[in-house]
């Protein structure tokens, strides 16, 4: 498998060249550009010619993404234009927020979706099986940051019971154990509304998948083998029914460190989903090449991570 | 193979852990929350100190370096942070800060500055003239590139030493520690606004003499700003939150609150967290006033703000070049009707282009008040004549059908509909387009394929709306309207150019009487009114909110924080 790897590596790079190339045109294609955001009336047009030429903004397009990829290749990935600050450093500030968030969003959708999927498979056309069904769609159906709002103000507003928003108490300071229970509190609601949708996708994958195993001769001679029911579902139905749920894991690597521009925004929760936001509307190129080019090496990584996993998860797979 | 698989569950094992972790923290509602204290016993005895006070704030002020490309957001935190030689009152006037007081020369060309001698930085350090001088010859600095050249290049000799031919400049005089003097090239009233918090606020010069200027901009100062004002930088969490906490040394006494918190969210966010009473302050769109008001604990005050709405029309488009029709445009829209309607009743409708409080606002000019039938003959009139079969107007085969553009928002989408009704039942046509900030931008500022900003023509834009911020002083706005502001050198995008006004604009700067400056920019404001470059709507009103318990919370057209020195909590 190994030369197989090396192989994927290496076909990633154009690939990843290309989505730069297509990212920085279109970003040249909206118009108004990051130094006009800071042009006050205030500012005069001396000091905008200057600030641009400083930042090698006068240069034509195909020169200043050469300079990109220049720095890029060098490790850098350049340089704020509001604030000066490293693009990497702002990215990794924000990433530990990102991931805590949808880690956690993961896991849990994982978590409630794999049984939920597999007991309703079980018990299929039963009550539970629609109940659950009815849930799932409810939950695809919903945005999440609809479904966000929703929490907020039931948990929050109503109930009282959690924060609004924010990620941290700023009245008191926290340590040790403390600590953590008080970042847990701020990160149970954002959790909830960004699990959502996966749990509810994910379950009707399982749901589907347990459904097409079960039916499979190898099932009906484990259990003509006179096996338990439990080790048949458990040892030998599961395992080949993960394998589609892999692919969708594999889809959502990304998301776990690209972040999510909506919930994040929601909650005000700090994480590289809000930088993107504010990065947008700011036209911060240097930022939002930065994040584009982690999350499309992500994408690639995520795919591949995947194809891996299949073989882990399925002996008949082989790469040569 | 294998050992990979027993990876796999130990991370399966370690999610477990976390997943169980997280459903603990759902426990933990019972914890300690952010909520007030429970009621004292004792009956209130005025002003005590102590506690800590939190602020909604937008974004996250990357850079607190008031001298480097500073953004809207970042000025309230500047204004608890840092000082500068003066700065403005409620009724828009100047008052010592750092000075104590001031001289004019007698060519009104040197303005002599006596400064404070007990004023510290937040590391201990004296502030002295010397600061001073050292934040305003950066700006001139050849290697600057914080954008704010414009405040000081009337000083004498500023452009000189921009442009490397000096070694300072010349303008600026240390006299001694507490006094310096500040000459311009001209006699220039604005040279208030240069020294006023708002455009500048005084470095040290200790901690940044030695940085080469082309380094500012990623010093790390402007992560950890050092300053003269109330409040002291303690620490900052990257969108989050930045603490700062009373600085005990600050010249006008110890803030009785210990720490400030501006928190940092979006503003529907903010709005939530105020509601659950996680944040104290918060500002308050005006349609969401009574929502607020309702909360028991909410004290909800609806403030002036330095800034007002207008409509600006492209006066190179062979429809708006002629004053007449522009003066009916401004007759055919219900401005009043419009302000009350996006505003919730709280604007004030304006009829010159400068926020209604100024002084310089002229008390006896009536605009164009509403009157659609008048419009129409007006539009009859300059020969603007009703095409029945299209149903817009024409003159010389050009139609009244025009591009409306605005920045996307609840305000402007009301206001682009209303406006389009009011123009279309007189003959116009309106496409209305709405786009984001930085569209607007592109609109306003137009740039070639270099980006390299060139003058406007007829199509960059028609018909807009958006609002301008003003200062104190009404001097700045003569970058919307003086002619030598043309694209692409200034920000009179609307390409307005009158020889009468550039002169009134030039008389008001040269002049340092109040009264005689009054008078002018009163004339100048109702020229501006009569040949309606902009059509002016309303003075932006805000509401801001705090809980209950912040005592001395006194919002106005300065804003949230300007007598933050002065509030208190209360016990609850």
């Amino acid at each position: 498998m190994g030369p197989y790897v090396v192989r994927r590596f290496i076909q990633s790079v154009p690939l990843l060249i290309g989505i730069t190339i297509i990212t920085f045109g279109i970003m040249q294609l909206a118009p108004g550009n990051p130094l006009m955001m800071m042009v006050s009336p205030d500012t005069s047009p001396e000091d905008y010619l200057r600030v641009q030429e400083q930042l090698g903004m006068d240069r034509p397009l195909p020169v200043q993404y050469l300079r990109w990829l220049g720095q890029v290749l060098r490790g850098n990935l350049g340089y704020a234009v509001q604030s000066g600050r490293p693009v990497a450093q702002l990215i990794l500030e924000r990433l530990p927020a990102t991931m805590t968030l949808s880690a956690s969003a993961l896991i849990v959708s994982y978590l409630l979706s794999i049984p939920l999927g597999v007991m309703s498979a079980l018990k299929q056309h039963s009550v539970t099986d629609y109940c659950l069904t009815l849930f799932a769609f409810w939950g695809l159906s919903i945005p999440n940051f609809f479904f966000g709002v929703i929490l907020v103000y039931v948990f929050s507003l109503r109930l009282n019971l959690l924060p609004t928003s924010g990620h941290t108490s700023i009245y008191e300071e926290f340590t040790g154990l403390a600590l953590i229970l008080d970042r847990m509190r701020y990160l149970v609601l954002p959790v909830l509304a960004l699990a959502l949708s996966g749990t509810a996708s994910n379950m009707r994958y399982t749901r589907s998948s347990m459904l097409d195993v079960l039916g499979q001769d190898y099932i009906r001679t484990a259990r003509a083998k006179g096996l338990s029911g439990r080790v048949v579902i458990y040892k030998h139905a599961l395992r080949n029914a993960l394998l589609p749920i892999i692919t969708v894991f594999g889809m959502t690597v990304p998301f776990l460190l690209g972040g999510s521009f909506i919930i994040e925004t929601i909650f005000a929760w700090p994480g590289m989903g809000r930088l993107g936001v504010s990065a947008i509307f700011a036209r911060e190129y240097p930022i939002l090449m930065g994040l584009n080019l982690l999350t499309s090496s992500l994408v690639l990584f995520g795919n591949l991570l995947a194809d891996v996993l299949y073989a882990l998860a399925d002996p008949r797979i082989q790469y040569s | 193979m294998r050992r990979t698989s027993r990876g796999q569950r130990l991370r399966i094992v370690v999610a477990v852990c976390l997943f169980v972790l997280s459903v603990a923290g759902c426990r933990a509602g019972e914890l300690p929350g952010p909520e007030v204290a429970p009621p004292a016993d004792e009956p209130d005895d005025g002003p005590r100190q102590g506690g800590t006070v939190s602020i909604a704030i937008a974004s996250d002020p990357e850079n607190m370096n008031p001298l480097i490309l500073p953004t809207g957001v970042v000025r309230p935190v500047f204004e608890t942070t840092f000082n500068a030689l003066v700065r403005s009152n409620a009724s828009m006037e100047w008052e010592p800060d750092l000075a104590t007081s001031w001289t004019v020369s007698d060519d009104n060309r040197t303005v002599t500055f006596n400064l404070r001698d007990d004023v510290k930085f937040h590391d201990g350090q004296p502030f002295t003239a010397r600061d001073v001088a050292f934040t305003l010859s950066s700006m001139a600095h050849p290697a600057y590139i914080g954008g704010q050249f414009g405040h000081v290049q009337n000083i004498l000799g500023a452009q000189q030493y921009r442009d490397g031919g000096a070694d300072g400049v010349e303008g600026i005089e240390v006299i001694d520690d507490h006094t310096i003097a500040i000459t311009t090239v001209e006699p220039d009233a604005s040279i208030f606004v240069t020294v006023s918090l708002g455009a500048i606020g005084v470095i040290p010069e200790h901690i940044l003499g030695d940085v080469p200027h082309d380094q500012w901009q990623v010093h790390e100062y402007n992560r950890q700003p050092v300053g003269t004002g109330p409040f002291r930088f303690v620490r900052r969490e990257t969108d989050s939150y930045i603490m700062l906490e009373a600085f005990e040394d600050h010249f006008g006494g110890r803030p009785l609150i210990d720490r400030l918190v501006w928190r940092i969210g979006d503003g529907r966010a903010q709005m939530a967290a105020f509601m659950n009473q996680e944040v104290d302050v918060i500002g308050v769109p005006t349609d969401e006033v009574d929502m607020v008001e309702n909360r028991p604990f909410a004290n909800v005050v609806v403030h002036d703000r330095l800034s007002f709405t207008y409509i600006g029309m492209n006066n190179l488009h062979p429809v708006f070049a002629e004053t007449r029709v522009r003066q009916a445009v401004a007759t055919a829209l219900n401005a009043e009707e419009i302000t009350r309607a996006v505003t919730h009743g709280y604007g004030v409708p304006i009829t010159v282009p400068t926020y209604h409080g100024s002084w310089a606002y002229p008390t006896d000019f009536e605009g164009w008040p509403y009157d659609p039938q008048r419009a129409a003959e007006m539009l009859d009139e300059a020969g603007w004549v009703l095409n029945s079969q299209t149903g817009v107007r024409e003159k010389d085969g050009v139609a009244t059908e025009v591009r409306w553009n605005h920045a996307a928002g609840d305000v402007a989408d009301r206001t682009a509909a209303m406006v389009q009704q009011d123009l279309e039942a007189v003959g116009f046509k309106l496409d209305i387009q709405a786009v984001d900030f930085a569209t607007m931008t592109h609109f306003l500022m137009p740039r070639d394929s270099q980006g390299v900003g060139r003058a406007h023509t007829v199509d960059d834009f028609h018909i807009y709306t958006l609002g301008l911020s003003v200062r104190a002083d009404p001097q700045p706005i003569e970058r919307q309207f003086h002619s030598a502001n043309l694209s692409p050198q200034g920000h009179n995008y609307v390409s307005y150019s009158n020889p009468h006004v550039d002169e009134l604009f030039a008389e008001a700067r040269r002049s340092l009487d109040f009264e005689e400056r009054q008078a002018v920019f009163q004339e100048l404001f109702t020229i501006l009114g009569t040949e309606v470059p902009w059509v002016p709507l309303y003075s932006t009103v805000q509401a801001s909110a705090a809980h209950q318990r912040v005592q001395g919370f006194d919002p106005n057209a300065l804003g949230q924080v300007h007598n933050i020195t002065e509030w208190w909590l209360k016990d609850e």
